[in-house]
């Protein structure tokens, strides 16, 4: 529990503490590890510990996982990144891409995906050149089982077994963050448009857009989460300027500016949740919370960074990671001014359209 | 991903046009502009030959091999005479001061900060010699540089300042004074014992000398701070470690150990007590203009990348035709100019204070000594004796005037200051505006983004910088205390 959790409910509660646990048997030990070195089998490991409570089927009604949904998947992949953005990312990809397979392919049994034995990946594609969709980044596209592209705002989505001749894949070599996601790039050859797609409603890409724009805010607020907590712990340790650091006004404005990214981000997230189960139209709000969101988490990382001073530069310290990752959260999926343009498109739609409340996020027909 | 090898061209050489306020030099000091120009354009063929080949895979194999040393880069620069251009024209050196050093930097670092900052923390060991016009060192140490350069052999120095429990406290007076340093230099019959560690020093691990401040009487830090020159190999010297740092990493940053080293007398560098009064601060007014340069460099490399980025056609359409593309190119553009003007401004600042002093007719007319003498002990130890070194205390005291140099250090501190936030400003655009494009560009802006943000930490945190403009420009509480040099009783 920390700060801004005052208000969650029994059953959220009960989430994080599961997650709590995971995050600190299992994950925090090897964080820095899989950021620096992930080796395909520790992540497989980590991943299947993951669905072992319910993580990798969050969105998922059929699967036989939790299925808290929403609630399980922001708190859940916050407490992740708090220790691993990049494994927090990893996980989200699964869930999304693990939700337009439910949708898409009904009579198959995807309960291997929910039991953490098979991995999904998204490929959320910015480009669609000619007979070509190309996805930059994949979050867990290199060694996932099956991918699934999908153009947001296209009617289609395109899942494709890793075998599939026509999918083409490049390991990110170093990638700047996301590492422990073992983020890989992705073409697949269309050779007419719909070919291999399955069509889908224009509701149903929103609903993976909002998934894949919340998973991601939540993300970015387990970044800012660990920025204030190891930035407060050494600020009350070091010594400089005849006090402790955290005396020194100019560093306790940045811990108060990391505080206050904590409460927006949630505030934010939290609004988008609500407007999701009330009104089935979110975009414009899960835009609106993984811009804000990870905004904070890029300015709390770099404070955080700036208030370990010369340890933060180091690896060993963990500070820096946060910064890269913090990065990758702004940047994914696509460029942040063109979240920030989409919000401006959809918002006359979002206020003239009011859809019915509460619908089922299973069915993922808004 | 291939990794792009030497054909993009950075704006080097246009920098020298593209500023009005080097155009102003030109005419007022054409030689000293020529001189400047001619560096400038070593440095950006130095860069585009020797560091744009190798600049991703070294870093990449540095991520594995923190402790690896591009030495062959380092020989490489030596032809270009990288590693003398601060060094007086009387003992062979290129006789550069800020601004050229500045510019030099912001042009290497364009093509790869970590090789820059090799080349900016050598000047980094270097300058206290000059600004505490230590002759006997200039021809000792500095000559000795100038000559292996001439061979191709390489001498490489180093500043050492930060202590493990010490960063910000060692770089500001009124700090130093509750400093809890670990380090110690006690004084014994002929010299002093040092006991302690240095933490992240640049080139540390490659310096054959290391230009080092303790203090003498831990109870008394700012009063007894004295600057040391230690030499490679000598007894209870080590080097534990070498960082993994996230960027920048072909320069290494070194942990220096102590277990009682005896550096003799005539290592302390000026007199005992005058390391941070004037010494430290001497030096911060000359680095950091080059420090903001080096940020500059790293924006305007980001840029550059960018801009090529821009123009590249992505399905028929080129980011370049975008306006929120072109709004982040003119901010960054915006930027860049900002910053470079804040690190000349600075580095001008300086160099007409205590350029003054090291042009001077008196120490130029040491050049005309011949060579057998300068380089006799007669000589050397008459400018390292008490007498010797409050003569040159008081030349550079009579040039550099206390205000002069007081306002320099604000303006580098500010210009510092600028440069890091405009890197790390830049390169951060730069990346947002990428989205999930994977292409060969990203990997130089996220190396840039990696090597951007240590310019916010390195020579003073970015906030110390601000409290150092505040004390000495607005508050008025402090001042560098020229006056020192003459004498110190400790
Ligand atoms: C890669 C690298 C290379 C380096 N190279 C060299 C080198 O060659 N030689 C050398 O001597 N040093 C070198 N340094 C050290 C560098 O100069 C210090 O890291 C820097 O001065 C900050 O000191 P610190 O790391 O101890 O941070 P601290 O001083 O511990 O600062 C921690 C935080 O507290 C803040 N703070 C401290 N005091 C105050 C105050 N009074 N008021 C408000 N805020 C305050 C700082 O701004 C910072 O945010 C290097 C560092 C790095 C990372």
């Amino acid at each position: 529990m920390g700060l801004g959790d005052e208000l969650l409910t029994e059953e959220e509660r009960a989430i994080l503490e599961t997650v709590s646990q995971f995050r600190k048997k299992e994950l925090e030990n090897v964080a820095l590890e899989i950021d620096e070195t992930p080796e395909p089998e520790k992540i497989s490991d980590l991943f299947k510990s993951a669905a072992s409570i319910g993580m990798c089927s969050c969105l998922s009604c059929a699967s036989g996982g939790a299925s808290a949904g929403l609630s399980e998947l922001t708190l859940g992949l916050r407490e992740i990144a708090y220790a691993s953005p990049g494994f927090a990312v990893l996980i989200l990809s699964h869930n999304v891409a693990l939700l337009a397979l439910e949708h898409t392919s009904k009579d198959a049994d995807l309960g291997a995906f929910g039991r953490g034995e098979k991995r999904a990946a998204f490929a959320a594609s910015i480009l669609k050149g000619e007979g070509t969709l190309e996805a930059g980044i994949v979050p867990g596209g290199w060694n996932a089982d099956v991918i699934v592209f999908h153009v947001f705002d296209d009617a289609f989505v395109y899942p494709v077994e890793k075998t599939d001749a026509r999918l083409k894949l490049e390991k990110i070599e170093n990638p700047l963050g996301f590492r422990a996601s073992l983020p890989a790039r992705a073409w697949l050859s269309v050779a007419q448009h719909v070919e291999g797609g399955t069509e889908i409603s224009s509701e149903f890409s929103e609903t993976l857009q909002c998934a894949l724009l919340l998973g991601l805010a939540s993300v970015a607020s387990g970044i800012t989460r660990r920025a204030l907590d190891v930035s407060h712990s050494y600020a009350k340790e070091r010594y400089q300027g005849g006090d402790y650091i955290i005396g020194h006004e100019q560093m306790r404005i940045y811990l108060a500016e990391m505080a206050l990214g904590i409460q927006i981000s949630d505030a934010a997230i939290q609004h988008a949740k609500d407007v999701w189960m009330k009104r089935g139209q979110a975009l414009s709000a899960c835009k609106a919370a993984k811009c804000a969101a990870s905004r904070f988490a890029m300015s709390s990382a770099l404070n955080g960074v700036q208030i370990h001073g010369g340890y933060g530069y180091m690896r060993d310290y963990g500070t820096e990671r946060l910064m890269r990752e913090a990065k990758y959260c702004q940047s994914y999926p696509k460029a942040e001014q063109e979240e920030l343009l989409d919000i401006v498109g959809i918002f006359p739609e979002r206020v003239a359209s009011q859809r019915a409340a509460g619908r089922d996020l299973c069915k993922g027909g808004f | 991903m291939e990794i792009p090898s030497g054909e993009i061209r950075l704006a080097g050489e246009r920098i020298l046009s593209e500023f009005p306020m080097l155009e102003h030099f030109n005419r007022s000091n054409s030689k000293a502009f020529e001189n400047i120009a001619k560096t400038v354009k070593a440095c950006a063929d130095y860069g585009r030959r020797h560091i744009l080949p190798v600049a991703l895979r070294l870093d990449e194999k540095l991520k594995d091999e923190h402790d690896y040393f591009p030495w062959e880069l380092v020989r490489a620069a030596l032809p270009y005479r990288l590693l003398s251009l601060i060094i007086p024209k009387i003992v062979g050196g290129q006789g550069g001061l800020a601004v050229l050093f500045s510019l030099a930097m912001e042009e290497l670092c364009a093509y790869c900060p970590g090789v820059g900052n090799i080349i900016g923390a050598h000047a980094l060991g270097i300058a206290p010699l000059l600004v505490c016009g230590s002759i006997t060192y200039w021809e000792k140490i500095l000559r000795e540089i100038v000559c292996e350069e001439k061979k191709g052999n390489p001498v490489l120095m180093a500043a050492a300042v930060t202590e493990p429990s010490a960063g910000t406290d060692v770089e500001e007076p009124n700090f130093l004074k509750t400093a809890r340093l670990t380090m110690s230099a006690k004084k014994v019959k002929g010299g002093y014992v040092l006991n302690g560690r240095k933490c992240f020093i640049s080139n540390g691990s490659v310096a054959k000398y290391i230009v080092l401040c303790s203090a003498t009487d831990k109870s008394r830090p700012l009063e007894t701070w004295t600057t040391f020159i230690i030499q490679k190999g000598m007894d209870g010297f080590t080097v534990p470690r070498v960082e993994i740092k996230m960027g920048q990493r072909v320069c290494p940053a070194a942990e220096l150990s102590f277990e009682d080293c005896f550096v003799p007398e005539e290592n302390v560098l000026s007199f005992e007590g005058t390391g941070m009064q004037p010494g430290t601060l001497l030096l911060l007014a000359a680095s950091r203009a080059p420090v903001g340069a080096i940020a500059t460099g790293i924006a305007r490399g980001a840029y550059e990348w960018f801009l090529r980025w821009a123009n590249k056609s992505r399905n028929g359409v080129k980011p370049a035709s975008r306006q929120r593309v072109q709004m982040a190119l003119a901010e960054m553009k915006t930027r860049i100019q900002v910053s470079r003007w804040t690190y000349l401004n600075a580095a001008m600042s300086f160099d007409s204070s205590m350029g003054r002093a090291m042009s001077s007719t008196l120490l130029r007319s040491l050049g005309l000594i011949p060579d057998s003498i300068r380089t006799s002990e007669i000589y050397l130890n008459l400018f390292n004796s008490r007498l010797g070194k409050r003569v040159s205390g008081s030349i550079l005291s009579l040039y550099a005037r206390e205000d002069e140099i007081t306002r320099a250090l604000a303006f580098a501190s500010l210009a510092k200051a600028v440069g890091g936030d405009t890197a790390m400003h830049v390169t951060s655009l730069a990346l947002e505006q990428l989205g999930s494009d994977i292409c060969e560009e990203r990997l130089w802006i996220e190396k840039a983004f990696r090597d951007a943000k240590l310019t916010q930490i390195y020579e003073g945190t970015n906030q110390l910088n601000m409290l150092t403009l505040f004390a000495a420009e607005i508050g008025k509480n402090l001042r560098v205390e020229m006056g020192k040099l003459k004498e110190r009783h400790v």
